[in-house]
Formats: C-alpha cells, structure tokens, sequence
C-alpha cells in the first residue's frame, strides 16, 4: 500500500496554513494497535442499498448554507433531487466546479444512473450533507458522527459512500 | 470523515470511502478507501462530465469493495483530465476560498448566485 508518489502533502500543507491557529491535531490512527472496524459485505452491488455522505458543503437552495469552520450541522437532500436545485458552501475548498456541477463532490446523479443500468440495487435514503474541515475532532466524535451514524442505519442500507471533498 | 465512516462500520454497516488525500487517510485509517488523485472538491470526477463521474463512482464502489484488509487504501487507475500541475498549489493559501479567521483568500472564488 505505498503511497503514490505525485500525493499531494496534505498534513504538511495544513500545517502551513494553519500556522497561526493552535495546531491541527490530526486523528493518528496506527493500525496495528487501532485497527479500523469491521463489517463484512454480505451483499453484492446490483443487490446492495447504497447511502451517501458527503463532506462537500452541497445544501439544496431551501436550505440553510453552511457556515465557516466547526460547522457540525448536517442536511438531508433527497436522492431524487435534481443538480440545478443544489447549492454549495464551503471555506475550504476552491468550490466553483461543485457549484457548477455537485455531482464533483455529491454523487447522486450517478448512483441514480447506476441503479437504472442494474450496477446498484437502490438509494438507500436521502444524502446526508456536511461540511468537512471540522477543527474539532471532539465535535465530530460526540456529535456529528454518532448523529451521522443514527441517521444512516435507519436507512437500512447494505454500504455507505462516503465522499469528502 | 475518516472518524465517521470508522463510526458506521463500528455499528454494522460497511462503508467505501473516497479520498483523494493519501497522507490524511492513512493516519485516520477508515476500513476500506479508494483513492482518486484529483484535486480537493473533486472527489467522485471532473465537473460537467456524468459519464466520467458515473464509471468513476462504478469503479470506485467495485474497488472498494473488493478490499479485504482492513485499512488498506486502493488507488484508482484513473486520472484527474488536468495535467497543469494543480499539485503545486493544492491547499495553499492560494488555492483555498478562506482563511481559517474567515476572511477570504485573495482572488477567492465567490460562490455563484443562482
């Protein structure tokens, strides 16, 4: 599993950026000691219900945008909802391609196209939309993914796609 | 989102997490990751492209699914259509809409009106 060589730097960039906050304390897994959970795939794509998180800021336009930093609140955007009713918001990323077309960083006219060609077995649910560049990785572990979490399992889904911007 | 998806699969649920972030990804460690080398904000493709994003997300899904250690990051064999060298300028004070303060970056990007 080497890392590819044209990866972009991201913890060292961060830092840099960041230079002047209170260091970014990044979540340090080791894998031998903090394995990450486990849960077997039972089901085969065609068959699987698929839901979606994203951390790309997408909120549909009825909704509230979100706001700069530690922003740990979510949206639900239902997976029928067409691109041109999407709207995106979001400090940490250059956001026009999204903002022009979600589809970059909240997928949902491809899963929908994939269930129709039979890749998919179905939308598990409406997209759960957030926010991503969370300082805090307190909020995220109290709040944000427990609620995230709860969300996700009543859609009686086979896997989650996450996708961060 | 590394925590979330570590959160998901903790309860019952298998989860396939995109990234386009080797370096943060690997010190999170979610279960199962594909990585797609693009730059940041486009995740599942380029914009305007459905098709691409669609086979994109098809490949990602059947990648991540195969994986069968827990951890393990597996890169795409798909690149991002732009070869101008974005990974110079990818996150650096340049290249992102805000500062952390909330203040924008020059040249920040506004976000369209509808």
């Amino acid at each position: 599993m080497a890392r590819p060589a044209d990866a972009v730097p991201y913890i060292e960039r961060t830092r840099a950026l960041y230079a002047r906050q209170a260091p970014y304390r990044w979540v340090v897994h080791d894998l031998e000691h903090e394995p990450p959970p486990w849960t077997p795939i039972r089901s085969s794509l065609a068959s699987s219900r698929v839901a979606l998180i994203s951390s790309g800021g997408v909120h549909r336009e009825d909704q509230e945008p979100f706001h700069f930093r530690n922003d740990v609140s979510h949206r639900e955007i239902p997976a029928d909802t067409p691109a041109s009713r999407l709207r995106v918001s979001h400090f940490g990323y250059d956001i026009r391609d999204a903002a022009r077309d979600p589809g970059c960083v909240l997928p949902l006219r491809a899963l929908r196209e994939l269930v129709d060609r039979r890749v998919l077995g179905a939308i598990a649910g409406p997209a759960l939309s957030f926010m991503g560049g969370i300082y805090s990785a307190r909020l995220v572990r109290d709040d944000l993914a427990p609620r995230l979490r709860d969300l996700v399992l009543r859609q009686q889904a086979d896997l989650a796609y996450l996708v961060p911007a | 989102m590394g925590l979330i998806a570590r959160e998901i699969e903790a309860a019952g649920l298998p989860t396939v997490s995109m990234t386009s972030a080797w370096d943060i990804t690997e010190a999170v460690a979610p279960p199962r990751a594909v990585y797609f080398h693009a730059p940041l904000g486009h995740q599942t493709g380029p914009a305007g492209e459905p098709d691409t994003q669609r086979d994109l997300v098809a490949r990602a899904l059947e990648a991540g699914v195969s994986i069968e250690q827990p951890g393990e990051i597996r890169a795409l064999d798909l690149r991002f259509p732009d070869a101008t060298g974005w990974e110079a300028t990818a996150y650096t004070p340049e290249a992102i809409p805000m500062s952390p303060d909330g203040k924008p970056n020059r040249g920040a990007p506004r976000e369209p009106r509808a």
